[in-house]
């Protein structure tokens, strides 16, 4: 079982690392609401179109205002390009099939466009913000109080996990093949499994007790111009 | 099994975030669970999902974890348990696109967890382990075809619905006996220490969305058929009318006369959601002070 915990660690702290790629910006101090809004624009006119100058414009776009916001680029690329490159590779052989390069490099384009949208609203706001957002644009308040405790109880309950794992793993005596560690770390999981429950109804006792507060929208509207520029250059194209 | 952007046509992407959302909107007003504890046991299955198990060739899989919220909390709760940790996955970490989202949720947060709890529920009274092993697989391999369905039958992904849904039954159906044998293994751990009784659903609502997953396949190929025409305009087409307008209208084919297409589609499609939802803004007035 030991493979599963180190594998499962890595995957955990590479994961994990999403939490900590939120920086403060110029883009950070924009409206939530208009983030949201704005860059879920972006990732749909991205992926309504195979024309390339649209798609190169798209993605000029989310560039230039990662630049003027003093996002890294690099960051931003590195955080955006495996699926598309990995896309590339899933569709090239269609060439064999009478597509022409350039379909496989557009549909690899457009998804890059669409990933940067989405990455840089992720850089850009941190989640309850995005919870704000969300709120602003009524979405039913019971969702986003079960997707907040589901946010903030991930890391913890992550721990709770590997806990289990590792207690149990230091208990074992004898080698294990691979369905008797898919055996084990079932029963693991059932445990862990119970225990969050147990554990969810004491959050929920607790959360009553003490009301769930959730952080309030800031107000500018500085990015309303720009996303209305790039919508309406697009269409003009 | 995250579809990202850029694989689905909008039109299909549409379809699926409706479907969706109309069982999730039903699962969310019938789920008898705290908002706050589905949010705790969601979290639950995202570290589970988390754990990457070693399988035989050096290679590791992913336990996606939906049969398993189907039996435990019930479909209601439990697709709402997967839905919330899909969202979660999409916003914060990046993984599955935007616009696919509704799709997403359809596969692993719907299809994944109703089969999942539909086959357990058959096959309960005859073993225990049995049936949350064909849960397990079941669920993921049927969300899994779904995929290659849905993005088969997409126009952007120029690979036929017959060789994505074969790809991705026969890779998920081999991945899916690890889901199966990790479903079954927490079920018989869990069985033997507490009672494994989600809340009951009503039958004709159950009913109801097994024959919208059922029809999936088939709204979704309607809707790639139909595309962005009307089915009037292809009908007519098949049978060789052409159109003879009495009258072209204020904005002649949602165009506005003078301005570049795209951009009078914009406005006229602007206009048109803002008169609906005045009418609808009205239309509630006026049933509340009646009330």
């Amino acid at each position: 079982m030991h493979e599963l915990i180190e594998r499962s660690i890595r995957a955990f702290s590479e994961y994990f690392q999403n939490f900590f790629v939120y920086e403060e910006n110029l883009l950070s101090k924009i409206d939530p609401r208009v983030k949201v809004v704005g860059f879920t624009i972006l990732a749909v006119l991205s992926v309504s179109t195979f024309e390339i100058e649209k798609i190169l414009f798209i993605i000029i776009s989310i560039y230039l205002l990662a630049f003027l916001s003093g996002i890294s680029i690099v960051k931003l690329m590195k955080r955006s390009y495996l699926f598309p490159l990995f896309s590339f590779f899933i569709v090239l052989p269609t060439m064999f099939f009478g597509e022409p390069f350039s379909y496989v490099l557009i549909f690899s384009l457009r998804i890059f466009a669409a990933i940067s949208s989405l990455q840089l609203l992720i850089i850009s706001t941190p989640f309850n913000d995005v919870i704000s957002a969300l709120r602003a644009l009524k979405v039913p308040e019971k969702l986003l109080n079960s997707l907040w405790v589901t946010y903030i109880y991930s890391y913890i309950l992550v721990r709770d996990l590997l806990a289990i794992l590792i207690a149990r793993e230091s208990r074992r005596v004898k080698r294990s093949g691979h369905i008797e560690t898919m055996k084990r770390g079932g029963e693991a999981l059932g445990l862990f499994m119970l225990r969050s429950m147990e554990k969810g109804e004491k959050v929920a006792l607790a959360m009553k007790l003490r009301g769930e507060p959730i952080g309030k929208v800031k107000g500018s509207k500085l990015l309303i111009p720009y996303f209305l520029l790039v919508v309406v250059w697009w269409t003009i194209l | 099994m995250h579809i990202p952007d850029g694989f689905l046509d909008l039109n299909l992407a549409a379809l699926f975030y409706l479907l969706s959302f109309a069982v999730l909107i039903y699962a969310f007003r019938k789920a008898e669970i705290n908002p706050a504890t589905l949010g705790v046991v969601a979290a639950a299955i995202f570290a589970a999902q988390m754990l990457n198990w070693p399988i035989p060739g050096g290679t590791s899989a992913h336990f996606v974890g939906g049969g398993l919220a189907g039996i435990l909390l019930g479909p209601y709760a439990g697709s709402i348990a997967m839905s919330l940790v899909l969202i979660i996955q999409t916003l914060v970490f990046g993984d599955g696109g935007i616009t696919a989202l509704g799709a997403n949720l359809w596969n692993m947060a719907i299809v994944n967890v109703f089969v999942g709890y539909y086959v357990y529920s058959i096959f309960r009274n005859r073993s225990e382990q049995l049936a949350s092993f064909l849960a397990g697989w079941f669920g993921i391999t049927l969300a899994a075809t779904m995929v290659g369905v849905e993005i088969g039958l997409s126009s952007a992904f120029k690979y036929g619905v017959i060789e994505a849904a074969s790809v991705m039954f026969i890779w998920h159906g081999v991945l899916g006996i690890i889901e199966g044998i990790i479903t079954a293994a927490v079920i018989s751990y869990i069985s033997t220490r507490a009672e494994v009784k989600a809340q009951a659903p009503s039958k004709a609502a159950l009913a109801l969305i097994a024959v919208m997953i059922v029809l999936a396949p088939l709204f979704a190929y309607l809707a790639e058929l139909v595309n962005y025409t009307e089915p009037l305009e292809v009908a007519a087409e098949k049978l060789g009318l052409s159109e003879n307008s009495l009258w072209s209208g204020i904005f002649p084919d949602y165009t506005v006369p003078g301005i570049n297409d795209y951009f009078g589609a914009l406005i006229t499609g602007a206009i048109g959601v803002a008169l609906i939802l005045a009418i609808g803004v009205a239309l509630a007035r006026a049933n509340r002070e009646k009330h």
